[in-house]
């Protein structure tokens, strides 16, 4: 360089611009931190820990099947309703056979629900339905029902624990329109039968009835003393709402039925009448099991049918 | 010069926009389909057990002339049709299963598998047994049954390809896995027959300037592949099989946009490229998708270190992106063979045939592609082409990338969790009541019956 060579500096400002414009020597470092951290985060977004397989049997279980557990209470359980003796007391070879017919119940079970049977057999939809159903009462049924409760629930259905009324009627009918009653018909028969039953309201014996008017038994009553419930099946309900209301002695209007007009002659009857509380304790507490199952087994339907949803094919109902 | 970097810019979106409409196909042509089968064999009673599990996917695959429509029932009237068991030269038939199940049992096989179960019955000895499976390969002929033949209380791995519809069992002695040989033409064929994997390889050998960079690319892969085999001999980690083919997919978008930015006098401008990366991060963050968005969070690091170094060289870092291909591809036999829960190293006895037959497709790819460059060169049209063809070779990558990429997050959501959280989003944007997926699918389907039926357009549409 000649000694007379001029050389200037630059300005402040033409430096700060020079520093502005000019690409930088850059180093590796931040890219490579980059691509190590890129990495780092998208491997934690590809992968996942690979869940350890089951190579012991957690506590509380006895056995697992294809990693079902099988617990250790049922096995208890199943060994003393097995043994008819405690746990304890079961030697080391029924515990073995106890344990292997669970293990392949287990097996069977696994396979069934492999082949869908839930879906295909009517047996195994029964027993799964009754299970679902057993399983929604159980806590219900746990709780031993209070006096109360068992009142409160006689007073409601009192008409269910009456003790059996008892009858002795008899049931004439007089027909007409038939063969042996050609020259009979529906209105004399009728007017016949207002007149036998003014008569015999007024204290004519029946056997004067049947001879003057041509009354006959209907054959339905023997009578006997009857149940209610035996009269009701005899007479036939139409016949049985009315004798039911007849007291002793009392004769009823006539009655046209599908085999002539009848008048029912109530010789003796003995009202149903309800029983004490103290009386009907048992049926009550069995009526009130009952109704809880089906209260429980109604709202769970309830409550499974909110949550599903149902298409019926078209033309049908339920 | 600033009209012929305008001109580079609109040639490369032009070409982007004519590549998006014909790759989308290419894009969606899925690579082979499997099946997996059981077959045991009861010489003391005399019957052949057939246990045929088949992916949801796979199925729909039969859909038209095959099975007009897609039922459990015919699915396994099908599979009947298509599985044969022969037996001292005569034809075993499949027995009825009583239960009005008729020949063939759907079984519970699991989410997103049809299960199907035949029993058939040899009259006569059992001997010169042969199954037959030509299930699926005239609809897919890169299907892939992977059998297990049990006999005699043990077990043997087999395989049923389209080359390979039957299996001799022997008459003594236990039944031959399927050899090393099997699994690398497996290996050799999903390259061969995966649009995403060739594409990866092709972006590759673009970037690649000398011939010791192909030599380290296959060494990169075949670290990749060594690296696989070893994670899944621990069997500490497990992959998601949507997420990894969609980073396969930003992977091939990442080499184009290298192709794209070395040619450019603006490095800089792919920054976009790792910005888009972040966009769809949050986007996949916002719907709860943790995993889509940790993948693309780190994508776009990857990309911006991996842009940002390469152009720092000068020079392409195409290593690191094909020993992170190897790297996932070497995971794509156990995501196939996943349902069978396999032991550990007999996986990994199946992993090294495959990825063996893999790094052979990939090497013989470049091979056959550098040779044709090679040629090029020679004859002096590389040096005309090569502007070109890069533009052309990062558009079309860039753009099915890209594709691979989004659909492949999008696959790893929860199902209707798309169409969830978009109706979501779109709620809380415009102040309305966010509406759930249902009520949405309603919008499009009237029940007719018990029957959904589209609706038919209003006039005002």
């Amino acid at each position: 360089m000649s000694p007379l060579t001029v050389t200037t500096r630059p300005s402040p400002f033409k430096q700060l611009l020079a520093g502005l414009t000019s690409r930088p020597q850059r180093s590796l470092a931040l890219p490579a931190a980059g691509i190590a951290i890129g990495l780092a985060v998208a491997c934690f977004g590809l992968f996942r820990a690979a869940r350890p397989p089951l190579t012991a049997v957690p506590p509380g279980y006895v056995a697992l099947v294809n990693q079902k557990g099988i617990l250790t209470s049922d096995f208890i359980a199943q060994t003393e309703s097995e043994t008819g003796a405690e746990f304890s007391d079961a030697t080391p070879a029924e515990r073995r056979k106890v344990l292997r017919e669970m293990i392949d119940e287990e097996l069977l079970v696994q396979r069934g629900v492999a082949l869908d049977l839930p879906e295909t057999t009517t047996e195994v939809r029964d027993t799964m339905a009754a299970a679902v159903n057993a399983q929604v009462v159980a806590p219900l049924l746990a709780l031993a029902p209070t006096e109360a409760q068992l009142h409160a629930f006689y007073d409601t259905h009192r008409l269910k624990y009456t003790t059996g009324g008892t009858m002795i009627v008899h049931d004439l009918v007089l027909h007409y329109g038939g063969d042996q009653d050609a020259d009979q018909s529906l209105p004399q028969a009728e007017e016949d039968a207002a007149e036998a039953v003014y008569q015999l309201r007024s204290g004519a014996s029946i056997d004067y009835i049947k001879e003057h008017f041509g009354f006959v038994d209907s054959g339905r009553m023997d009578n006997t003393e009857q149940l209610d419930f035996a009269a009701k099946i005899h007479l036939g309900a139409k016949l049985y709402q009315i004798a039911e209301t007849l007291g002793n002695g009392e004769v009823s209007d006539p009655v046209a039925d599908t085999d002539g007009i009848h008048v029912l002659v109530m010789e003796s009857r003995q009202q149903p009448s309800i029983a004490d509380f103290s009386v009907a304790r048992t049926q009550v507490y069995s009526d009130y099991r009952q109704a809880e199952f089906q209260r429980a087994t109604q709202e769970n339907l309830q409550i499974l049918r909110s949550e599903a949803q149902v298409l019926l094919a078209p033309g049908e109902s339920e | 010069m600033s009209g012929h970097r305008w001109a580079r810019w609109m040639r490369l979106l032009a070409l982007a926009a004519l590549c998006s409409l014909g790759g989308a196909h290419a894009a969606l042509a899925a690579s082979g389909t499997v099946s997996y089968s059981t077959w045991i064999v009861s010489r003391g009673s005399g019957t052949v057990t057939l246990r045929y599990l088949l992916p949801i996917g796979a199925a729909q695959r039969l859909t038209g002339a095959a099975i007009p429509v897609l039922t459990v029932g015919k699915l396994g009237d099908y599979v009947l049709a298509h599985a044969d068991v022969w037996a001292s030269g005569h034809e075993c038939p499949a027995s009825d299963q009583g239960y009005d199940l008729g020949k063939v049992d759907p079984i519970q096989a699991g989410a997103g598998l049809y299960g199907f179960e035949i029993v058939f019955r040899c009259a006569g000895s059992m001997t010169g047994i042969t199954l037959q499976d030509h299930a699926l390969f005239e609809r897919a002929p890169t299907h892939v049954d992977f059998a297990r033949i049990e006999m005699d209380g043990r077990a043997a791995r087999q395989l049923f390809t389209i080359t390979r519809q039957r299996l001799e069992v022997p008459d003594s002695g236990p039944m031959p896995p399927a050899g090393t040989g099997a699994y690398v033409t497996l290996g050799l064929r999903h390259i061969l027959h995966s649009t995403d994997r060739l594409c990866f390889l092709l972006a590759a050998l673009l970037l690649v300037r000398r011939r010791w960079d192909l030599t380290g690319l296959l060494a990169s892969l075949a670290a990749g592949y060594v690296l696989s085999i070893l994670a899944q001999a621990t069997g500490w980690i497990v992959p998601q099989t949507s997420l990894i083919e969609g980073f396969l997919g930003f992977l091939v978008a990442l080499l184009a946009v290298l192709i794209a930015m070395l040619q450019l006098e603006r490095p800089q401008a792919a920054i976009g490229w790792p910005v888009l990366q972040l966009v769809l991060a949050l986007a996949a963050a916002s719907m709860h998708a943790p995993g889509a968005a940790l993948l693309l969070f780190g994508a776009a690091l990857l990309s911006a270190g991996l842009l940002s170094a390469s152009a720092a060289r000068g020079r392409p870092m195409v290593w690191l992106p094909a020993g992170i291909f190897g790297l996932l591809d070497g995971f794509a036999l156990p995501s196939l063979i996943a349902p069978l829960n396999l032991q550990r190293w007999t996986q990994v006895s199946m992993l090294i045939g495959y990825d063996a037959g893999a790094l052979l497709a990939d090497t013989i790819v470049l091979a056959l592609l550098a040779a044709a460059a090679f040629g090029l060169l020679r004859g002096g049209y590389l040096l005309v082409i090569r502007p070109a063809m890069n533009d052309v070779a990062a558009a079309a990558l860039g753009t099915l990338g890209t594709f691979w990429l989004v659909t492949g997050a999008a696959a790893s959501l929860p199902p209707g969790h798309l169409k969830i959280s978009a109706s979501r989003m779109l709620g809380t944007v415009s102040g309305e009541p966010a509406q759930d997926a249902n009520s949405l699918l309603m919008r499009e389907y009237e029940l007719q019956g018990n029957t959904l039926v589209k609706r038919s357009s209003t006039p005002e549409e």
